[in-house]
């Protein structure tokens, strides 16, 4: 299966990206204070990234691309975020949710994505006033490995979201 | 806290750009009208204490449990496979 020309523009301009610290000038909700985040990409733990906060290590955060989790997933970004994350008009943002393991089951929240700035590597948590993107979307993966509803794979990839 | 009694149609002002203003009262509910720049976010609390719990109970604790449970997506997401020669581990 090809995968979709915005998913391979956004893994890119992530590797591209070095070092990968993303400065979250509003903090993440919950880890006030921590404002310098660090996305590391390891082997083993594919398709997920890690959002490590700089200044407390054992703070970790695993995230994903919700192309990799989600169908159809298009959030709508306030207007706002981009000024404040001082995007020009070319930019192309990069969307990445964070992702709750409790035991086996996996949840990504979709009501609160972390919208990236590749050029400026500033971040923010946008949390969705409008809509209903819950924030425990189901993730858990199959012991068979069988695809099932909820997981597939969107040709429509959104992760990488236009100005 | 400041407290102050409004009326239906009556606004309040936060600084010089922040307007919130009540457009309806019904029983237990109160219905307001805000305006502010873009680059204010307007929340509503209880939804902001909610991604704020749930990213503290997000922070990793088993790094090797999240280890097979990726291997496991990955089987049932081969999207995923990255091309060769653009590894960046650290």
């Amino acid at each position: 299966m090809t995968p979709p020309v915005a998913d391979r523009e956004c893994r890119s301009a992530l590797r591209h990206s070095a070092p990968s610290i993303v400065y979250f000038a509003q903090g993440l909700p919950g880890f006030d204070g921590l404002r310098r985040w660090e996305l590391v990409e390891r082997e083993e733990t594919r398709p997920f990234l890690w959002l490590r906060a700089v200044e407390r290590p054992q703070v970790a955060l695993l995230v994903a691309d919700p192309c990799d989790l989600v169908d159809g997933y298009e959030p709508a970004i306030p207007a706002g975020v981009w000024s404040r994350l001082g995007a020009g008009s070319e930019t192309r943002g990069l969307t990445l949710v964070v992702v709750s393991v409790s035991g086996a089951e996996m949840s990504a929240n979709l009501r609160a994505p972390l919208v990236l700035d590749p050029q400026t590597m500033r971040g923010e948590q946008v949390i969705l006033e409008q809509g209903e993107w819950p924030v425990r979307f189901g993730l858990t993966p199959h012991e068979d490995g069988a695809t099932q509803p909820g997981t597939g794979r969107s040709l429509a990839c959104s992760s990488s979201v236009e100005r | 806290m400041l407290v102050l009694s409004r009326k239906i149609g009556q606004s309040l002002l936060i600084g010089s750009d922040i307007r919130i203003k009540v457009v309806e009262i019904r029983g237990q509910q109160v219905r307001l009208g805000l305006e502010a720049p873009d680059d204010v976010p307007v929340i509503r609390e209880e939804l902001h204490r909610e991604v704020a719990e749930t990213n503290g109970r997000s922070v990793v604790k088993d790094g090797a449990a999240v280890a097979d449970l990726a291997a496991r997506m990955r089987r049932q997401t081969p999207k995923t496979e990255r091309p060769n020669g653009t590894e960046d581990d650290r």
